[in-house]
């Protein structure tokens, strides 16, 4: 008896303690403005009266139509790494000009604890999901609950899929940013600076669509130079920087690198191994140790942003849940989007001024002119078009009164 | 001395009294787990405003407990004997890589390559078993050598291909209706062989006391390998509709079924070290209650990550509070 009654006084114990963790994954839309504001000191300035004025009075709309409320399920495997917490903070950032209340929540990795998680969430009622698995379970699964969903960064993995998920009425597509010529551009740039011995460095085969594209993308590049060797090949992600140095080490005529992720570590490896001006770097997503990279001039090339790819999935389905319009005109083929390529520190500070900063790739007045409620005639081949233009100076032509 | 000795009255006056103890804590045993169940219902209708409860809700929770029910209903039989099996949720994977390989690119009959997804968990299961009888390796540790080797073979079998169902193709994989057929008479027949054939009756000897068991004359091996042969049977038919369900195979399929159906057992009251307590029905409530907890900490808004968490710690509470000490070991 004593130990039941501690048993139940337990659960009871865990389960407050639970309740005070279980505040949910939804964002309400005035709290993340202000949180947005007080996080980042840059793009502020000070009023006469001493008041702070932030970039933030021009994340606003100039509408003349009631935007309607919608709530958005967004789906990641993370939101704490790099990408996912751009994803997310660009979503906060268009959340209340726009009177949307998105919900982030982290789907883990097996398939079957996701599509659970993702049930019991979509009983809740959600106007429309931005999800990251381009499946036919997935496809179906919104459907059947009637939320119309875009995927973003995943492909169907063939035409067959493609067809299969374009089948059902609430699949509006799929967003990608350009993988394949991010790892084309990654061999091109280590070619340029001289590289003809390189290392490629990249994420198991299968486990990411993404990944294979720049792997792909890295192949063709390279195999366009009969002068260039590929000298050795490491798919283990947990010797992503370990892998370098112990190449480094093997094989003292390598002199390039092309990696699928160019984390911290990598950076810190070339430096600490004394690699800086023997081993150029070329790679995907811009972190910590970037800018450090190209003043030391051992980064050759890296592309960055595409945390907008977020941001256009967002279009797609704003535009669907407005009016029904849809900008992706087949959903079996991908809409893609431009990476933004960065080759020197000039590039890099403008990226950080630019993208990594207070306002995102897309502001919500910006995503708002992507719909029939500003542009009557705006339709799938202008949204392509937009998506083409995606680039550094498209990003800075944008922003330049909005970023001090 | 004087104090010591009683009237033979007293002798049975007290036990008696031992006997209704015994029988009073064996009732209320017996009755916990529904009450956890009836539990955990209130409470999560109450706390997610009556969203728990909703017809969308029990369908969902109808189809996410269909994996956990049918793998429990094997696992009843090892975990009677007081055995366990670390690699089924890695049998898992591969066999629906294997089948959805076969049906895929090689162009196989659909029936027969859901034959190869369910008996390549018997076979696996059957290699856990071979390696604690003959080779006299500890059950945990064999399987966990075998959850490796698993794990590794469907990292290289993702990497090797897309493995993507067409899940429309075959539609009756996942309707509703055929999925309740199969479970209930899956666990109908669990039922019956647990409780009513000697395969049940023999595993609970076993559990309750293998030398006993073995001087009873029963075959302790060839009721191991029986017990797992249908845990394997079990997994593989788990995995098939998971396969469909899911539609596509990669590193993570399959993963934590282990932990959930250990989690499943315990929340059902189902001893753990296995003996004369164990009954089947248990196994299968614990999977209900593990799908309600993991279903209703979602909709509470928890995170997926943070769900799995606060099932360990239950399960550790669980363990702690529960467990019988006198039964030896928990882990052998």
């Amino acid at each position: 008896m004593k130990k039941i009654i501690a048993l139940i006084l337990t659960l009871t114990l865990l389960l407050a303690l639970t309740a005070c963790g279980a505040s949910g994954s939804t964002t309400s839309t005035a709290e993340t403005t202000q949180a947005a504001t007080a996080a980042d000191g840059k793009g502020t300035s000070i009023a006469a009266d001493g008041s702070v004025i932030t970039n933030y009075d021009k994340a606003t709309v100039q509408t003349d139509k009631e935007l309607p409320k919608f709530r958005i399920l967004v789906l990641y495997n993370s939101f704490t790494d790099k990408l996912g917490s751009q994803y997310k903070s660009s979503m906060e950032y268009i959340a209340e000009p726009l009177n949307i209340d998105f919900t982030f929540l982290e789907t883990g990795s097996s398939g079957d604890e996701a599509m659970a998680a993702i049930e019991a969430a979509l009983v809740s009622g959600y106007d429309g999901c931005i999800g990251t698995v381009a499946s036919e379970a997935r496809a179906a699964l919104f459907d059947k609950a009637g939320v119309p969903y875009v995927v973003c960064g995943g492909m169907p993995s063939d035409e067959t899929q493609a067809k299969a998920m374009a089948s059902y009425e609430n699949y509006l597509g799929s967003v990608v940013v350009d993988d394949y010529a991010a790892g084309y551009a990654m061999a091109e740039a280590l070619y340029a600076d001289g590289c003809r011995n390189v290392m490629w460095d990249g994420l198991s085969r299968g486990y990411s669509g993404q990944h294979d594209a720049r792997a792909a993308g890295f192949a063709d590049g390279f195999a366009s130079h009969d002068d260039m060797k590929l000298i050795v090949e490491n798919w283990d992600y947990t010797q992503w920087a370990d892998g370098i140095a112990t190449a480094a080490a093997t094989y003292p005529e390598l002199d390039g690198v092309g990696c699928t992720c160019l984390m911290a570590n990598i950076y810190n490896t070339i430096e600490s191994e004394g690699l800086v001006g023997q081993v150029q770097l070329a790679g995907i997503d811009v972190s910590e140790g970037t800018g450090r990279a190209f003043e030391n001039g051992s980064l050759s090339y890296i592309a960055g942003g595409n945390y907008a790819c977020e941001q256009i999935c967002f279009a797609v389905l704003y535009n669907y849940l407005l009016d029904g319009t849809r900008v992706i005109a087949d959903p079996t083929v991908n809409l893609t989007l431009n990476n933004i390529n960065l080759s020197s520190l000039e590039d890099y500070n403008n990226y950080i001024k630019y993208l990594d900063s207070a306002v995102p790739a897309y502001t919500a007045q910006e995503i708002l002119d992507m719909t029939h409620y500003v542009d009557e005639s705006f339709n799938a081949e202008k949204m392509t078009e937009l998506c083409k233009a995606y680039s550094l100076e498209d990003v800075i032509a944008r922003h330049a009164d909005l970023v001090q | 001395m004087a104090a010591l000795s009683r009237t033979s009255a007293e002798n049975l006056q007290i036990q008696a009294q031992l006997d209704r103890q015994a029988a009073r804590k064996q009732a209320i045993g017996r009755v916990v787990p529904y009450l956890g169940l009836v539990f955990l219902f209130v409470f999560f209708t109450i706390v997610t405003g009556g969203l728990f409860i909703s017809p969308k809700n029990l369908s969902n929770m109808v189809e996410q407990c269909f994996t956990m029910c049918i793998i429990a209903t094997g696992a009843a039989f090892v975990y009677a004997q007081g055995n366990m099996d670390f690699s089924i949720g890695s049998a898992c994977g591969v066999a629906q890589m294997c089948g959805a390989i076969l049906l895929l690119h090689k162009g196989w009959p659909m029936p027969l390559a859901m034959l190869v997804t369910i008996l390549i968990p018997v076979v696996t299961c059957c290699v856990v078993s071979t390696i604690a009888v003959v080779f006299h390796v500890p059950v945990f540790i064999g399987s966990m050598c075998v959850r490796s080797l698993l794990a590794g073979l469907l990292t290289i079998g993702v990497a090797k291909q897309e493995i993507v169902v067409p899940v429309s193709n075959w539609p009756i994989m996942t309707n509703g209706v055929f999925k309740a057929i199969v479970q209930v008479a899956v666990i109908a027949i669990g039922v019956y062989l647990f409780h009513f054939t000697r395969i049940g009756k023999w595993a609970k000897a076993i559990g309750g006391n293998r030398n006993t068991a073995k001087q009873a004359g029963i075959k302790i091996v060839q009721q191991q390998f029986l017990a797992y042969v249908l845990l394997g049977l079990c997994v593989g038919i788990a995995g098939v509709f998971q396969l469909f369900r899911n539609s596509t195979v990669s590193m993570g399929s399959g993963s934590g079924i282990e932990f959930n159906i250990m989690l499943a057992v315990v929340l059902g009251g189902f001893p753990m070290s296995g003996g004369d307590k164990a009954t089947l029905p248990a196994a299968v409530i614990g999977a209900i209650t593990a799908t309600l907890l993991t279903n209703g900490l979602s909709m509470w808004g928890l995170e997926p990550s943070l769900v799995n968490g606060v099932k360990g710690l239950i399960f550790v509470i669980m363990i702690g509070l529960s467990y019988d000490r006198s039964a030896g070991k928990l882990v052998t």
